[in-house]
C-alpha cells in the first residue's frame, strides 16, 4: 500500500490511529505495541504476503543474535557471522539476478535462471539490523524487549524507504508511557509534516513525471537530445526526483510523529549546498550516515593516510550507488559522486576559494550530471543524454531568435545550431510549462525547507541548530490561516492521485 | 495550549470534508467529460462535452455501455476521425451504430474493447480499421487506457471495477479543473464528439506542413520506438495473436467483423518504404489473411473480409500543396484521411468495391496484388519525386 493511496490515507491510516489510541488509553502499552507492528506487517505484506516470512526470520535472528551478543558471549565471530548472514541474504535477493546477468555478458555465457524477486525495503531492514548487531556488540545498547525490537525494525512509516533509522534513536522513545496516550500536538503536527510531504509527492514531482518519463524515453530511444533539451530533461529528474524521495521522508515523518515518534532528519536542501561534501550531509543523511559510521569509518576513514582516504571514499561511494540498485547505472552514479568528493577533497587542500554562487552553480550542476545514469535505463541513453548536455548533439534555440542574431545566423547553423524551438524534440513550450518551471526553482532553491517551517515544533530528531536558518521568516504555527492551507494542500494533494504512481525509491 | 491544537485539527477535518465533497457534487453536476449523462448543444446538435476528448478511452468505454449499440467501428486516430455519423444513416440505417475507435488504439486495446462491447451490449457487427502501427508491439497501451473499467478481463471474466473511474471523474484534480473550465465556458472546443462517438468533422485540410509535422512523429516514434516488431509488450504474445482472439471471439458470439486497412496518403507507405519496414508491411497483410482463413476453416464458416484500401490509388496519390491555397480533398496529413474519403470506404464495403478501392484480400490473389502495390510505388516515386526526396531525407535525420 502507497501512503499516496486513497486506501491508505482514508482506510489504514484512521484504522490504525483510532486503534492504537483506544487500546493505548486502557493503559494496554503491550497490546498497543502489538497492535502497531500486526498492522506495519499487515502494509508490509499488502505487497506480496510471501515476504512477510523473510522479514520476521531476519527480526528474529537478529535479536537471538543481539541477545546473545549482549548478555552471554562477547564474541566476534559470531558478529561476523550474524553480518555475514544478513548480507548474503540481501546480496541473493537483491544483486544475485545482476551478478548472473553480468556474468553472462563479461563471460560470454549463458546462464539463466529463475527471476529472484527483491523483497521490498530488505535494503533498509538489513541495515537497521546490522548497525544494532554491531552496537550490540560495542557495548553500546540497553536491552530491549522483543516487542520494542520488532516495532523498531517494522514501523510503518519508516519500514519502506526509510529514514534508515537507528536503534538509539528509536527504541527509547518506543520505551516511554505517554506514547499511548492521545496527544493533539503530536497529531496536528504530524498531519502538517505528512501534507507537505504528500503534497510534494503527489502535486510537484508527479506533476513533473511527464515531461521527464517522455524526455527519457526519447534519449533511450536513440533521439539525439539537443543541448537543452538535455539539460531540461536532467534538471526535471533533479527536481522530480528530490520533491519525491523528500516529499516521501516528509511523509513518513509525519505520519510516525501522529503515533508521538520523532523520526531522523533525511533531507536538508540539498540542492542548496555550496559544495559535494555539504550535499552528502544533506541529501539522504540517514543513509549517509550509516555509509560513514558503518562502511567509510571501519575501511579506516580519514585515520590511514590521504591516499588511503580517498580511496576509501571512492569505495563507500561506489557501494552505495550499488546499494540503490543492482545496477551498472548505480554503480557509474555511485563512483561519480566518489570522485566528485575526491575532487572536492584536494582542491579544499588547494586552499582555493571559489564565489559562493560559482561553487553552488558547479555543484548543482554536477549532480544534475550525475543523475543522468540514475534514471537512465540503459547506458546507450545515459551517453545520448550525455553527449546533449555537452553540446555534443547541437543546439536548438527558439524560432524568434533570429531576430537578434544580426547576421550570425547563419553562421550559426552551419555549427550545428537550428531555429526550430528550443526543446522541439519533447514538445512546444508552453507558459504554462514556464511558470511550473519557475515554482520548482523557487520552491528548491529559494523557499526553508519542512524541518525549517516547522522549526519551532521539533519536526525531526536532530536538534534544531542543524537545520534552522536565522534568515527565515515563514514558520508553521498552529494557527487559523496554516490550518486552512494544509486543509487546502491536504485536498488538492488527494485530488492529483486520479493515477497512483509507484514511489521512486522503492526499487531501492 | 493543547485546545489550540484540538481546535487545528477540528478546523482541518471540517474543511477538508466540505472541500471533498463541494468538489465531488460541483464535477457530478457539471460532468465534464459526459460520463454521468451530461450532454452539450454545439451547431444545433447534442453533443459530448469539450473535455470528452481528453479522457476519450474512458468516455468511450462508458459510451458504448450507456449507448449499447448493436454495430461497432474500431481502431485508431484514422478510423475515429475519417468517418461522420452520416455514414449511419447512408449505410447501416437499421443499426445503431457506436464509433469506439480513438487515437493510438493499439490491436490489443481494440480486442479488449471489442471484449468490453460484447459483455456489455448485444453485438451483430464490427468495423475494424486496421493500421500498420498498431500491430507495433513494443506499443504498450495508451496512458488512458485502464484495463479496471472494462467490462471484462482478457480471458473473458467479468471483472469491472469503476472505483478508479469513479475517482478521476469526482475526486480529482482533472476533473474539478475541467469542471471549472466547462463552467466559465473556457474549455476549448478543439474535437467535438456525438453521444455514439462520431466526431462532427475530421482533421482538417492537408498541406506539406501539416503532413511534414505528421511524418516526424511517425519517424522518430511511432515505428521505430524501439525496433518494429509484433511481439507484444507482455513477450508473451504477439500482436497477431489479439488480431487472432478478435476473430475467435466474433465466431463464438456469432458477430460479423469486417477488417479494413486503412488508405493513409501514398507518402505514409513511402515512409514505411524508407525505414526499411516494406517487407514488414507485406507480411502483416499476409499474416492477418492467412490467420482469417486458418480461423474460418477451424470454425468451418465463410472468413471474415480484409478490405485493403492502402493501395496508391488517386485517392492515396492526390498532390499535397507546398502552400495552404489549394485545399486537399481527401487528406489531413500521411496518416489521416478526410470524411469524405470515409465515405467512400464505408460505401465500397456496404455496397461493394468500386473502382478496385479496397480490394479484398484472398489467398490466390495476394501475391498479385502485393506486386500491385510495389510497382504503384514505382510509379508514385517517379511522378512525385519532391515527395520521395522529402521522405527520404526525413528518415535520414534518423539513420
Amino acid at each position: 500500500m502507497l501512503f499516496n493511496s486513497y486506501i491508505f490515507i482514508f482506510v489504514f491510516l484512521p484504522i490504525v490511529l483510532v486503534g492504537f489510541y483506544a487500546i493505548g488509553a486502557k493503559s494496554h502499552h503491550r497490546i498497543a505495541s502489538s497492535w502497531l507492528v500486526a498492522a506495519s506487517l499487515f502494509f508490509y505484506g499488502w505487497w506480496n504476503p510471501a515476504y512477510l516470512s523473510i522479514i520476521i526470520i531476519s527480526m528474529l535472528f537478529n535479536y537471538a543474535v543481539g541477545t546473545a551478543l549482549s548478555e552471554k558471549i562477547k564474541s566476534k565471530t559470531l558478529l561476523i557471522v550474524a553480518i555475514a548472514i544478513n548480507l548474503l541474504a540481501l546480496v541473493y535477493y537483491k544483486y544475485f539476478n545482476f551478478f548472473i546477468d553480468s556474468l553472462n555478458v563479461l563471460a560470454d555465457t549463458d546462464i539463466h535462471l529463475e527471476k529472484i524477486v527483491l523483497p521490498l525495503a530488505i535494503s533498509f531492514f538489513t541495515f537497521q539490523q546490522i548497525a544494532y548487531l554491531i552496537d550490540t556488540y560495542r557495548g553500546e545498547t540497553r536491552e530491549y524487549n522483543f516487542l520494542s525490537y520488532c516495532l523498531f525494525v517494522t514501523f510503518f512509516p519508516q519500514l519502506i524507504a526509510g529514514p534508515i533509522v537507528h536503534h538509539r534513536e528509536m527504541l527509547p522513545q518506543f520505551a516511554k508511557n505517554s506514547l499511548y496516550k492521545l496527544n493533539y500536538r503530536h497529531l496536528v503536527i504530524g498531519l502538517s509534516i505528512f501534507t507537505l510531504g504528500f503534497f510534494k509527492k503527489a502535486v510537484l514531482a508527479d506533476g513533473t513525471s511527464e515531461y521527464v518519463g517522455l524526455s527519457f524515453s526519447l534519449a533511450e530511444s536513440g533521439v539525439p537530445l539537443t543541448f537543452f533539451a538535455a539539460w531540461a530533461s536532467s534538471l526535471c529528474y533533479a527536481f522530480q526526483l528530490y520533491f519525491d524521495f523528500s516529499g516521501y521522508s516528509d511523509m513518513a515523518i509525519g505520519l510516525a510523529r501522529m503515533f508521538g515518534i520523532v523520526l531522523p532528519m533525511n533531507f536538508n536542501s540539498p540542492y542548496k549546498a555550496k559544495n559535494i561534501t555539504i550535499f552528502w550531509r544533506r541529501w539522504h543523511m540517514t543513509l549517509s550516515r550509516f555509509l560513514r559510521d558503518y562502511l567509510y569509518i571501519p575501511l579506516g576513514g580519514n585515520r590511514k593516510g590521504k591516499v588511503r582516504q580517498l580511496i576509501n571514499l571512492m569505495l563507500t561511494m561506489v557501494l552505495g550507488g550499488l546499494w540503490h540498485g543492482a545496477g551498472w547505472n548505480f554503480a557509474i552514479w555511485g563512483g561519480l559522486h566518489g570522485s566528485f568528493l575526491i575532487i572536492h577533497n584536494i582542491w579544499q587542500k588547494l586552499g582555493i576559494k571559489l564565489p559562493k554562487l560559482i561553487s553552488w552553480w558547479l555543484t548543482i550542476s554536477a549532480v544534475i550530471f550525475a543523475w543522468v545514469p540514475f534514471r537512465a535505463s540503459s547506458l546507450e541513453g545515459t551517453l545520448n543524454l550525455w553527449q546533449g548536455m555537452l553540446g555534443m548533439n547541437g543546439f536548438l534555440l527558439p524560432k524568434w531568435t533570429t531576430h537578434f542574431m544580426f547576421g550570425l545566423d547563419s553562421w550559426l547553423v552551419a555549427h550545428h545550431v537550428a531555429f526550430a524551438g528550443i526543446l522541439q524534440q519533447v514538445g512546444s513550450v508552453k507558459l504554462m510549462d514556464v511558470l511550473w518551471f519557475v515554482l520548482l526553482f523557487i520552491l528548491t532553491f529559494l523557499m526553508p525547507n519542512t524541518q525549517q517551517l516547522m522549526q519551532r515544533y521539533r519536526p525531526v530528531f536532530e536538534s534544531r541548530d542543524q537545520y534552522k536558518n536565522t534568515r527565515q521568516i515563514l514558520y508553521w504555527q498552529p494557527t487559523l490561516l496554516w490550518s486552512v492551507f494544509i486543509a487546502f494542500s491536504f485536498v488538492y494533494s488527494t485530488l492529483s492521485l486520479t493515477r497512483i504512481s509507484e514511489f521512486l525509491y522503492f526499487q531501492f | 495550549m493543547n485546545h489550540i491544537f484540538v481546535a487545528y485539527s477540528r478546523r482541518f477535518f471540517i474543511i477538508s470534508t466540505l472541500l471533498f465533497g463541494l468538489s465531488a457534487v460541483f464535477c457530478y453536476v457539471v460532468d465534464p467529460f459526459s460520463v454521468y449523462g451530461r450532454v452539450y448543444f454545439k451547431v444545433g446538435k447534442v453533443v459530448n462535452s469539450p473535455a470528452f476528448s481528453s479522457q476519450i478511452q474512458m468516455g468511450k468505454a462508458i459510451g458504448i455501455k450507456q449507448y449499447k449499440p448493436d454495430t461497432l467501428i474500431l481502431g485508431s486516430s484514422r478510423t475515429d476521425s475519417g468517418f461522420s455519423a452520416k455514414i449511419t444513416q447512408e449505410f447501416l440505417p437499421d443499426n445503431k451504430v457506436y464509433n469506439g475507435a480513438y487515437p493510438g488504439m493499439t490491436i490489443y486495446e481494440v480486442l479488449r474493447y471489442f471484449q468490453h462491447a460484447n459483455a456489455s451490449t448485444s453485438l451483430k457487427q464490427v468495423f475494424i480499421g486496421l493500421d500498420f502501427f498498431q500491430f507495433h508491439g513494443s506499443h504498450r497501451p495508451n496512458k488512458g487506457f485502464s484495463e479496471e473499467r472494462l467490462a471484462v478481463d482478457f480471458n473473458n471474466t467479468p471483472s469491472e471495477n469503476n472505483l478508479n473511474d469513479l475517482q478521476s471523474t469526482l475526486f480529482s484534480g482533472g476533473a474539478l479543473f475541467y469542471s471549472i473550465k466547462a463552467l466559465t465556458g473556457l474549455n476549448k472546443w478543439k474535437k467535438v464528439y456525438l453521444p455514439n462517438g462520431f466526431k462532427t468533422k475530421g482533421y482538417g485540410e492537408g498541406w506539406i506542413d501539416t503532413f511534414s509535422n505528421s511524418e516526424e512523429k511517425y519517424v522518430h516514434r511511432v515505428y521505430t520506438t524501439p525496433n518494429f516488431t509484433f511481439v507484444s509488450f507482455d513477450k508473451k504474445f504477439t500482436t497477431f495473436d489479439y488480431f487472432r482472439k478478435i476473430i475467435q471471439l466474433a465466431y463464438d458470439q456469432g458477430i460479423v467483423v469486417n477488417f479494413f486497412i486503412s488508405p493513409s496518403h501514398a507518402r505514409q507507405w513511402e515512409l514505411i518504404k524508407q525505414l526499411g519496414l516494406w517487407n514488414k508491411w507485406e507480411h502483416w497483410k499476409r499474416e492477418m489473411l492467412a490467420i482469417t482463413e486458418q480461423e474460418s476453416r477451424a470454425y468451418q464458416k465463410s472468413p471474415f473480409l480484409i478490405y485493403d484500401f492502402s493501395t496508391y490509388n488517386k485517392y492515396s496519390t492526390e498532390a499535397v500543396p507546398r502552400a495552404t491555397d489549394t485545399p486537399m480533398t481527401w487528406y489531413a496529413d500521411s496518416s489521416h484521411y478526410s470524411q469524405a474519403l470515409g465515405d467512400i470506404i464505408f460505401n465500397n464495403m456496404i455496397n461493394g468495391v468500386e473502382n478496385n478501392f479496397g480490394q479484398i484480400l484472398k489467398t490466390e490473389t495476394v501475391g498479385a496484388h502485393i506486386k500491385a502495390i510495389r510497382q504503384g510505388r514505382e510509379q508514385y516515386i517517379l511522378e512525385h519525386p519532391q515527395d520521395a526526396a522529402d521522405i527520404k531525407s526525413l528518415v535520414a535525420t534518423r539513420l
